[in-house]
């Protein structure tokens, strides 16, 4: 299945901020946010210093999060072959800092630890049936929790691929996240047919809802379900910065303090105007 | 407890800081180099064209007031000028912080230098250019001059000057940007770096000072990555005083999200000349910098001149040739304290050693005095 919302080209920044006005009234009312990273730059050149921050918001307009140690689980950067830890200041925008080789392209990997929320019933379906998880609807229905609030422990999965002089092999090889978005080969090399895999705790999720959306027009979103093998395509329209993002829910063990966890995973890279 | 942490906190940064190895030698007018090897210290670099001619000073040995001769013969003072490694002027933070983009760091190089040897009088002993042309048309001055720094601690006191008047096409035609800095050497070791004013001498910097502007970025890297975590552990825990030391490196040790660029003058003739446009000796750097992050020298001007803050130098500088202005007379340097703290060091760590082994002796005689106890017990007991 294959749904593409699109408006006409040329509103630009009012449509932007309309979307952004938007998000703000729709996350008044759902509470769920999207996790991404957003570097200072998409194609680092050998020796510079990239920027990592981390942002929360919807339809690709986010908030800055600052950065917050306790918070990390994991914060790296993938590059040359070798894989190094993301340094910064807590309390700080941007979260990160690395130094670019430049060279191939390289692979920014968050994970967080987990967070609780808590959300009246309604708003938590209301979120559900968003993110595309009314799976979990039929399943409070099932155990007769439709009327509790949505106990939830939420965790957070977010790449971003930076272009370098070479693609890489690496991007196509999971990070080893519960749950992940795995590119079937380096989008950042030319504008061609997105492909990836959708993976949960290393295996192919079925059924999983993707979403695509650019940045520079947030307005043109792509959505797919993986198919029985994990795998989705789209066919992206424009070159530009792309997020690419998922979420699962699974109830949550019996030791656990919320009722269900979330994984929430998100791709972040720029396609390439021209082939490189 | 307060009290105790408020002598913490010094003792805990003074061990930060030596434990620094960088830390030891910093550059320009606030830096501890001045104490150890006070004629390498570079106290400032200009550049600004002047009709069809770029004029280029370099100033040495901040706070000089006494007589020469001075022991200048074994240095090498040396002025880079990169004319090819690209700078971008897109970015208006970089614009207003450091004149521009340097789009390659690791790509920085000289493409041409002058290396100025000084008597101890300080004429010329020699001058040597690399990657210019027409040098026999450059004009150069040497000399004691007044230190152009707009900052009330050297004010009224000297440096000294090497001024170079550069024609225009000794640099390749259509030639617009350019990356200059400069370093003093001696016996080969480089002790002393300059770049964009006002940067090196900051406390979190000495790093820059004894390293090639195209490493700048990796050992700032590195340099952010120490501090960071160090900052991230005092400001996870729960001790007030943990985080309030992680607060004092906030300001002093840690790299910034801005600090991680090449520490280089950039100059362009596509923009006006002036602070980070190059620099013009009238330029108050100090409130320049302030504006985009750096106060440091801004509210020490305060601390220590009057009101209002001097925002022009203490001399007029000359409309003419060498253009920085004239010296101070000479008058006899302040003397230097005769007290030392090796002393008051020695005294702590012994009163630390005793009160350690008077504790360690009280537990060993208690534990004797409890085992005796015991066996008699026990013996009584068997007996």
């Amino acid at each position: 299945m294959l749904i593409r919302f699109t408006t006409p080209a040329g509103y630009g920044a009012v449509r932007r901020m309309a979307l952004a006005a938007a998000a703000l009234l729709l996350a008044g009312r759902v509470q769920a946010h999207d996790f991404w990273i957003e570097p200072s730059t998409f194609h680092p050149l050998p020796g510079t210093a990239v920027a990592v921050g981390l942002r929360v918001g919807q339809n690709f307009v986010g908030d800055p999060v600052p950065r917050y140690s306790a918070s990390i689980e994991q914060f790296v950067i993938r590059q040359g072959g070798s894989e190094q830890p993301i340094g910064g200041s807590d309390n700080i925008d941007p979260a990160g800092f690395f130094r670019a080789d430049g060279q191939s392209t390289a692979v920014i990997a968050y994970r967080s630890t987990g967070s609780y929320i808590e959300l009246p019933a309604d708003k938590f379906e209301d979120y559900l049936r968003q993110y595309g998880l009314e799976r979990i609807i039929d399943l409070r229905a099932g155990r007769g929790e439709r009327a509790k609030p949505g106990r939830e422990r939420f965790y957070r999965f977010a790449k971003a691929l930076l272009t370098g002089r070479q693609p890489s092999a690496a991007v196509a090889k999971p990070l080893g996240f519960a749950y992940e978005i795995v590119p079937e080969d380096d989008p950042t090399t030319r504008l061609a047919p997105f492909r990836g895999l959708i993976l949960y705790n290393g295996k192919p999720l079925a059924d999983a809802l993707v979403v695509a959306i650019l940045h520079s027009d947030p307005s043109t979103q792509l959505t797919v379900r993986s198919d029985r093998q994990g795998a989705f395509s789209f066919v992206l329209p424009h070159a530009g910065v792309w997020l690419i993002k998922s979420v699962h829910m699974v109830r949550a063990g019996f030791f656990s303090d919320a009722d269900w966890e979330s994984l929430w995973a998100s791709l972040t890279f720029e396609a390439p105007e021209t082939p490189r | 407890m307060q009290r105790l942490a408020v002598w913490l906190l010094p003792i805990a940064l003074s061990c930060a800081a030596l434990f620094t190895p960088s830390a030891v030698q910093a550059s320009d007018h606030a830096d501890p180099l001045h104490l150890t090897d006070p004629y390498a210290n570079i106290t400032g670099l200009f550049i600004f064209p002047k009709g069809d001619q770029y004029v280029l000073v370099f100033n040495v040995r901040k706070s000089l007031v006494g007589p020469k001769p001075y022991p200048l013969s074994p240095y090498d003072f040396v002025m880079n000028i990169d004319l090819t490694t690209p700078v971008s002027f897109q970015s208006d933070e970089d614009r207003a912080r450091y004149g521009g983009t340097i789009v390659a760091p690791e790509k920085l190089h000289p493409d041409a230098s002058i290396t100025v040897h000084l008597n101890d009088d300080t004429t010329l002993k020699d001058i040597t250019y690399t990657g210019l042309q027409g040098t026999d048309r450059i004009h150069t001055y040497t000399g004691v001059r007044d230190d152009p720094f707009i900052f009330p601690r050297f004010f009224k006191v000297n440096v000294i000057s090497m001024v170079m008047s550069i024609p225009m096409d000794a640099f390749p035609k259509g030639q617009r940007d350019f990356i200059l800095w400069g370093t003093t050497a001696k016996d080969g070791t480089q002790l002393d770096h300059v770049g964009r004013s006002v940067r090196s001498q900051l406390p979190r910097f000495p790093v820059l000072n004894t390293s090639a502007p195209k490493d700048h970025v990796k050992l700032l890297m590195k340099e952010k990555e120490f501090w960071d975590d160090i900052a991230n552990f005092l400001n996870g825990n729960q001790e007030w005083w943990s985080q309030a030391i992680a607060g004092i490196l906030e300001f002093t040790f840690q790299i910034r999200k801005y600090d991680l660029a090449p520490d280089v003058m950039i100059y362009t003739n596509r923009f006006s000349a002036g602070f980070p446009n190059g620099r013009l000796l009238t330029d108050d750097v100090n409130a320049i910098v302030c504006t985009t992050g750096d106060c440091l020298l801004q509210e020490l001007s305060f601390v220590e001149g009057g009101w209002p803050r001097a925002v022009v130098n203490d001399k007029p500088f000359l409309d003419d040739w060498p253009y920085v202005a004239e010296p101070w007379p000479e008058r006899a340097p302040p003397v230097p304290p005769t007290r030392s703290i090796w002393p008051y060091l020695i005294g702590v760590l012994l009163l630390i050693a005793i009160v350690k082994w008077a504790l360690i002796e009280i537990i060993r005689r208690l534990i004797i005095l409890l085992w005796r106890n015991y066996c008699r017990w026990t013996a009584a007991a068997a007996g």
